[in-house]
């Protein structure tokens, strides 16, 4: 298992590298004088020259690359365009409010998507399987900044049940932070219930039809047993690689969300940054997003591994 | 067991009969699917759907019964009636007229960028999957890491690079389309190419481009038309999340992502003007959605359902 | 020797877009105590479909009639709850393909101590685990303290059929159904496997049915046969008399197809395929491959009959 963690971790450099090299090089490939698009042409020299040397614009862009990448490693991604301050505090200012968003999407489509996935399959053929089958349908076609408008219309505004918006520190008040989570956490887990949903259903039908599940009904396996030990371990691990996936479709669905819900978040953040042209800004929250993307499937791999034996001792 | 021994006893991932039909016998393998197409409900409805839209998008300026640029002060914001069957927008646009035009966008922004993820990434997919070893692996990593980016986090960076339009969000919506066909091309040519009929090809001295485009090309287009029909929903999802963000076609297009954000503004009034086009894009999104389930269904039920 | 098994005019059909099937018509057999019975045919012929009746596994569109009395009492009268207990206790089943039958995601052990656990209550799972050595011992598994914590993509295909039959043997069954148990193993590791169920007949004194479709598997290790053909069963008897002395054309064409050592003569296959099992069949369902065949065979359908003591025929020539 040790070896396999080492394994993977070792797979993962390259992909790191990439990941920075095309994010820095996502400055050097606006088209035009990137000083020209931020300060205008009007701008004083001494103004330009600053701006030159705080994006390092006047070095050749391979020593800016190496130096670009030194800097990362030390978690040094720049100073913000706008204000000044090092990006990166800027982004972990924001960081837990996505977090608490993605996590809280997270939970709600495996609380939807898994037990709904496996009743689906179990009882094939009945009502409830063709619902689940509409409903995962509809779940991966609706579109997530629609959905959240609905949301806000009519539980908001009309019913009065929910805030439409806004984030209160779970520290402050964590009822009105819970309350003001609902409907952005619901509306981001939605697309992921349906896939997390459609996923069980044929991975547990897949399963069910298997060999080893005759053997177990031989043995005299309980009903329960036979579901929840014998079928559903297997089935976890297709449902995995998927939510592993979702995962990145969680992250940038956030950035869709806050904005819906106005959550002061990373998303909202980098929307910010673009709208703002704050490129350091920008680099720094796709980064991290990708990073964070890359590291929680790195996290499904290693639970795939220690569920799938067969992985483990590849 | 020896290796050689089990390395033939595992069943070849390409169905021979398949390859039988597809080869040579075109026709007949594509009306079997097709018929078994026509069977499923779903993705029948899914069609007619799409076909609703195409038509709508070709014959807008026949169907509609407004210009969409067309403002009618005097009827601002005014809720859905005879007149503007779906109501009209902060500008006294009529909203019906609108979302016809904007099926314009949406199958526009969808078949370009589609068709550039198609053919780049079965481009790379091919010479990487078909001629392996160094330039396989360089290709494969690329893709690795342009999978690393959450998807429409890629699409956002690139807008904020290349700049607004529309051009640029086939572009970008393009790119990040690229590696899911690279990958599903790849691994389909590597089930292919080990077959005996390619084997035989070589051996009789045909060359490697003659090979992949009469030989490999026909025989991974199953999967490729499944997953152009999933990809077309993404990417129409994407430009309407895009242009919904600022980041995407620019007003006064009626694109139907950015009808609903500037709706968002007038929710309370006026609600119709949100609700509209977002409907629109889940039931083409739906449509598309629909008919890749049941085109992977018939076209290869070795895949998997879901 | 008393009877342990008797399966009664058993019928099961399935529903289908073209029909009913009648993949099992009025099947008659009896297993007594201590015996190996062969149930031979070809595929689809219903020799899977008997043995997952008994097990009462049927798939709930299966309609199950007849009567299957296992020490007397009738399972087809028994609730899920009730034959739940019996399998894997009192009867239990060894498949045919040892690759796909063991869960990968569990250990060799912890699916064979399982099988203890659920029958015998006030076990521990340390006994459990004690149990389980010395069934993998019993089944010839090496060193089995240490493979109990390996899974089961670790074993090759004859070691995972040995720890498939350590399974079944777990709570010491009166009747183990083994379906075509050496089917898909080599043939050097079919003997062995063969060997092994005999041994272990003797040892514990169960009865065991043996599915298969190899004639060679029955010489070698079944007390008495029944030959079963579309659904129905054609002959039944001991089996010496079957092969000095097989009466029904169908268990003379499976001998005659088979090579025999030293003879040059050229083997005879049977001609044709089987039929189709849908309702509208009249007749002998042989009748359109025998070549004895008669316009009696093509009316009436024979029923089983004993011809002989203990030799039973389903044929018009052999019972008039």
């Amino acid at each position: 298992m040790f070896k396999y963690i080492m394994k993977r971790l070792c797979m993962l450099i390259p992909v790191l590298i990439g990941i920075s090299t095309i994010v820095f090089l996502l400055i050097s490939l606006i088209p035009g004088d990137v000083v020209d698009i931020l300060l205008g042409t009007s701008a004083t020299p001494e103004a330009r020259e600053a701006l030159r040397e705080n994006l390092g614009l006047n070095k050749p862009v391979v020593i800016r690359y190496f130096e670009w990448m030194f800097n990362a490693i030390q978690l040094d991604f720049g100073e913000s365009i706008r204000t000044g301050k090092p990006v990166i505090e800027e982004f972990f200012a924001r960081l837990p409010a996505t977090l608490q968003l993605a996590g809280l999407a997270m939970a709600i489509s495996l609380l939807i998507g898994i037990p709904f996935g496996i009743l689906a399959a179990i009882k094939k053929d009945s009502w409830i399987s063709h619902v689940v089958s509409v409903v995962s349908m509809l779940g991966v076609s609706i579109p997530a900044f629609w959905l959240g408008t609905m949301l806000i219309l009519f539980i908001s505004l009309q019913l009065r049940l929910l805030p439409p918006g806004g984030f209160v520190p779970f520290l402050e008040n964590p009822i009105e932070n819970l309350k003001g989570m609902i409907l952005p956490a619901f509306t981001l887990g939605t697309s992921m219930s349906a896939v997390v949903m459609r996923m069980t259903r044929s991975a547990m039908l897949e399963v069910l039809g298997q060999d080893y599940m005759k053997t177990a009904l031989a043995k005299g396996v309980t009903p329960k047993l036979y579901r929840y030990k014998h079928a559903f371990k297997n089935a976890l691990i297709p449902v995995l690689t998927v939510i592993g996936i979702q995962i990145g479709y969680l992250l940038g669905g956030a950035v869709i969300i806050e904005e819906v819900f106005a959550l002061p978040g990373v998303g909202r953040l980098a929307l910010q940054a673009i709208y703002q042209r704050d490129y350091p800004l920008v680099q720094v929250t796709v980064l991290m997003f990708s990073l964070g993307f890359v590291l929680v499937n790195l996290l499904v791999d290693i639970i795939y591994a220690y569920i799938d034996p067969r992985i483990r001792y590849e | 067991m020896n290796p050689v021994l089990k390395k033939q006893q595992t069943p070849p991932v390409v169905d021979l009969n398949a390859i039988d039909n597809i080869g040579e016998k075109t026709e007949g393998f594509y009306k079997v699917s097709f018929d078994k197409l026509r069977k499923n409900k779903l993705a029948m409805f899914g069609l007619y759907v799409i076909l609703l839209n195409i038509i709508m998008a070709v014959f807008a300026p026949l169907i509609a019964p407004h210009d969409p640029t067309e403002m009618f002060v005097k009827n601002r914001l005014e809720a859905p009636s005879s007149q503007f069957f779906m109501g009209t927008d902060e500008f006294g646009r009529d909203i019906f007229s609108r979302i016809i035009y904007g099926a314009q966008i949406s199958l526009k922004v969808g078949i370009i960028s589609v068709g550039i993820g198609i053919f780049f990434g079965v481009f790379l997919g091919l010479i990487s999957g078909y001629f392996g070893k160094l330039l396989d692996n360089v290709i494969s990593r690329f893709m690795d890491v342009l999978f690393s980016f959450p998807d429409i986090l890629l699409a956002i960076a690139i807008m904020a690079v290349l700049g607004s339009n529309i051009t640029n969000v086939m572009i970008a919506i393009g790119i990040v389309s690229i590696p899911i066909f690279a990958r599903i091309t790849r691994s389909a040519v590597l089930s292919v190419r080990e077959s005996q009929f390619i084997e035989a090809a070589k051996s009789t001295g045909v060359k490697d481009i003659v090979i992949i485009f009469r030989h490999i090309l026909p025989n991974i287009s199953a999967p490729i038309i499944v997953q152009s029909t999933l990809s077309l929903a993404f990417a129409i999802i994407a430009e309407a999340s895009l242009s919904f963000l600022g980041l995407g076609t620019q007003p006064p297009s009626p694109s139907w992502g950015l009808m609903l954000n500037t709706g968002r503004g007038f929710m309370e009034t006026s609600p119709w003007v949100a609700i509209f086009p977002g409907l629109a894009i889940m039931i083409t999104v739906l449509s598309f959605n629909v008919l890749g389930d049941g085109l992977r269904d018939a076209l290869d039920p070795r895949l998997k359902k879901d | 020797m008393e009877n342990l098994l008797e399966v009664i005019d058993l019928k099961v059909t399935f529903p289908t877009s073209k029909g009913r099937i009648r993949a099992i018509d009025g099947v008659n057999f009896k297993v007594k105590k201590g015996e190996i019975l062969g149930i031979v045919g070809e595929s689809g012929s219903g020799k899977s479909i008997s043995s997952l009746s008994i097990m009462g596994l049927i798939s709930d569109q299966g309609q199950v009639e007849g009567k299957i009395l296992f020490n007397d009492e009738n399972l087809l009268n028994k609730t899920e709850v009730e034959m739940r207990k019996i399998r894997g206790d009192k009867i239990s089943m060894i498949f045919q393909d040892p690759m796909s039958s063991l869960n990968p995601v569990f250990t060799i052990g912890n699916q064979i101590s399982e099988a203890i656990l659920l029958h015998n209550k006030g076990v521990t799972k340390k006994e459990a685990v004690e149990k389980t050595i010395e069934l993998l011992k019993l089944v010839g598994l090496p060193s089995p303290e240490q493979r109990i914590h390996d899974y089961p993509h670790k074993f090759s295909g004859g070691m995972r059929q040995r720890a498939m039959i350590a399974m079944a043997l777990a709570c010491e069954p009166e009747l183990l159904v083994a379906d075509e148990p050496t089917t898909a193993l080599d043939v050097t590791i079919q003997a062995q496997i063969l060997e092994l169920l005999k041994e272990i007949q003797m040892k514990l004194g169960m009865s065991i049915i043996l599915i298969t479709h190899d004639l060679g598997v029955v010489a070698e290790t079944c007390h008495r046969v029944a030959v079963m053909y579309a659904g129905h069963v054609v002959e039944e008897t001991d089996v010496y008399t079957l092969f000095a002395n097989p009466k029904h054309p169908y268990t003379k064409g499976l001998i005659n197809s088979l090579p025999k050592l030293g003879s040059r003569e050229r083997l005879t296959p049977i001609q044709g395929q089987p039929p189709q099992l849908y309702d509208d069949l009249t007749g002998c369902r042989f009748a359109s491959r025998c070549p004895f065949v008669s316009a009696e065979c093509l009316e009436n359908e024979q029923v089983i009959a004993e011809v002989t003591k203990g030799h039973f025929v389903r044929c018009h020539k052999e019972v008039g």
